[in-house]
């Protein structure tokens, strides 16, 4: 398996979940480094939630993570999905990623609850380290990241 | 480490990989010629391989026969690392789900006594036992301190909440709770994933079955662990839930830290370690043993749920428990190696301990008989109960369930939940499943023959087939 994301295909931004034995992987691909890590988010939740903007009780949940390496960036915000849905039950549904000025990022996820989407697969609950990728190819971003559910 | 191992047969179903580059001892891989086309062109044997080299392993990188691809190790891994040799515990090989494990209860009523109520045992469970996401807890803990006395205590507290009885706790690994918990070393960000899940069964592969004793296979042994043919029994499948995966979690991060410092170079991320006597490994092995305890208790509050959902229907709640055993957990242990008794980090990670008669560790009435070891198959198949025995290969382990052939993606889209559903009922199976697509991605076809896994486990010399157990009924998270 190559070391970095096949995203050559896909322009844009944008995300997809590619087979793995243990559990699932995601791969996400974005114009710059903050576009990457929100389609990474948004592909984590795809993962467990059928996701529809309209539900009824909406709330913004800050988004940070301090200036580290990039797939430690990733690890964090990743995370960040995981804790909101196992401590609060709630469901991400749109994310806004910006660079900080410190290095890391920061932005907001609106979260619903979990009553008002449609779960379709267990919920991922942790971040692994093996074949973690994220970096800048050819002037685009791109990541990788294996999900334990 | 990529490229094809080249594994040489070195008995019956026994495959060596030569250590090789920075490998310090040779890969063992337990596998028939029926299961070896499944695992040989997997990356999991590069994991083997990976696990190889980590400082202070002895005797060799073990592979039990379910094995399949992990992260860092592989999972149905088994390593061990000497703790006065600058032995290492890497967290990767104990898993995110610290103490991961099941429970086998034995009810006194056969299935003709039950199964006029199946379907209300089963709608009783479904509503009794939390699964997926939001859906609470059995156990509602009253503060902080309640939680820092289950990370200690494990199951015994659970039983003196009123959650069992003092049965359970004898019948338990480590007898309830593992020594040395030190809930001080669990993160915040664990004790609020924690809080609220004590007696929930997650998602993913985890579940608890209605069985029925099929087939006895080992009379003698079958008597003493109060087994026979037509009984019911409820199998448990979950572990230590958000807490233990933020424990994992946090850990790999801080040792990644901490390797430099330590001279240690790792060939995957995710087998970040540190010496076993190290203040970074013994921080990790107080906060795992704290994670275990945590699953134990969780695996107690729904036992409780379960003799009550028994009680409910069938009228009465006896259920005694067989035996507790994880099998994602790093345990110090004595073991004979190169001739000398030597105290070991074993390291299971979807492997199950395994201990033969007259092990000192085994509860007083089963020490004659030796460990119960519970092997869950896929949904639907069958499971087992095999019994530790003979000279304890790979440290006294053998495997932990059926193990995966393919990814849980692959298998969604080749099955879909309700077909399933459909097919497991015609066959005489009650599903209650929290989402369509987990119940397809669980779908047996996903899986190795548990029966060819858990024959290789015996022909191999791990462990000892005791019975057959059928489902007639699944609680699917």
């Amino acid at each position: 398996m190559s070391r970095e994301p096949d995203t050559s295909h896909h322009a844009g931004r944008g995300h997809r979940l590619v087979a793995h034995t243990a559990d699932c992987m995601l791969e996400a691909w974005g114009e710059n480094r903050a576009a990457c890590l929100a389609e990474a988010m948004a592909a984590l939740v795809e993962v467990f939630a059928e996701v529809h903007d309209d539900a009824p009780t909406q709330r913004v949940m800050p988004l940070a993570a301090t200036a580290s390496a990039d797939v430690d960036v990733l690890v964090a915000l990743l995370e960040e999905v995981i804790y909101v849905a196992d401590v609060f039950g709630a469901v991400p549904v749109r994310f806004h990623v910006a660079e900080a000025e410190d290095g890391g990022v920061a932005g907001d996820m609106v979260v619903v609850d979990a009553g008002d989407v449609e779960l379709i697969g267990p919920v991922p609950k942790a971040v692994s380290y093996h074949h973690l990728d994220m970096g800048e190819h050819d002037g685009r971003w791109s990541c990788r990241a294996v999900v334990d559910v | 480490m990529s490229g094809p191992p080249r594994l040489r047969a070195a008995g019956p179903d026994r495959w060596r990989i030569e250590a090789t580059g920075a490998m310090r001892v040779p890969g063992i891989l337990f596998a028939s010629d029926v299961l070896l086309p499944q695992i040989s062109d997997e990356e999991a044997l590069d994991q083997v391989m990976n696990v190889a080299t980590l400082p202070g392993i002895v005797e060799a990188s073990y592979a039990m026969p379910d094995i399949h691809w992990g992260y860092g190790f592989p999972i149905g891994g088994v390593a061990a690392t000497d703790v006065d040799g600058d032995g290492v515990v890497s967290p990767g090989g104990v898993g995110f789900d610290i103490s991961c494990g099941v429970r086998l209860l034995l009810s006194p009523m056969g299935i003709e006594e039950i199964a006029p109520h199946i379907e209300a045992l089963m709608d009783e469970l479904d509503a009794r036992i939390p699964t997926g996401l939001g859906a609470g807890a059995v156990w509602e803990l009253a503060d902080d301190d309640e939680l820092t006395a289950v990370l200690r205590d494990g199951s015994r507290h659970a039983v003196a909440r009123g959650f069992g009885v003092e049965a359970d706790v004898a019948r338990c690994e480590d007898s309830g709770a593992m020594p040395d918990a030190d809930p001080a070393m669990v993160g915040e960000r664990a004790r609020r994933r924690g809080a609220g899940q004590l007696g929930s069964l997650g998602s993913g592969n985890h579940f608890i079955e209605v069985q029925v004793v099929e087939e006895i296979v080992d009379a003698s042994v079958a008597e003493s662990f109060g087994l026979r043919r037509g009984q019911v029994c409820v199998m448990i499948h979950c572990g230590s839930r958000g807490l233990g995966h933020q424990v994992c979690s946090d850990t790999v991060k801080d040792m990644q830290g901490s390797m430099r410092r330590h001279g240690i170079v790792v060939p995957d991320p995710q087998l970040a370690c540190a010496p076993v006597r190290s203040p970074e490994g013994r921080a990790y092995l107080g906060a795992m043993a704290a994670a275990a305890n945590y699953g134990r208790a969780n695996r107690q509050a729904l036992t409780a749920a379960v003799r009550r959902a028994f009680a409910d229907t069938v009228g009465t709640d006896r259920l005694d428990l067989l035996y507790d055993v994880s099998h994602n957990l790093a345990k110090l242990e004595w073991h004979d190696v190169d001739g000398r008794r030597r105290l070991l980090c074993v390291h299971r990670k979807g492997a199950t301990r395994a201990f033969p008669p007259e092990h000192a560790d085994l509860p007083d009435d089963l020490r004659a008989v030796g460990q119960p070891v519970l092997v869950p198959g896929s949904m639907g198949t069958s499971s087992y109960v095999l019994v530790g025995r003979g000279a304890g290969d790979a440290f006294s382990s053998a495997c932990h369930g059926a193990g995966r052939t393919m990814s849980r993606h692959a298998a969604s889209r080749i099955v879909r939940g309700e077909t399933l559903r459909h097919e497991l009922e015609g066959r005489g199976i009650a599903v209650r499943a929290a989402s369509a697509r987990g119940l397809a991605e669980e779908a047996p076809m996903a899986y190795k023959d548990v029966d060819e896994v858990v024959a290789t486990c015996e022909r191999a010399g791990l462990a000892h087939r005791v019975a057959r157990l059928r489902p007639v009924g699944v609680v699917k998270g």
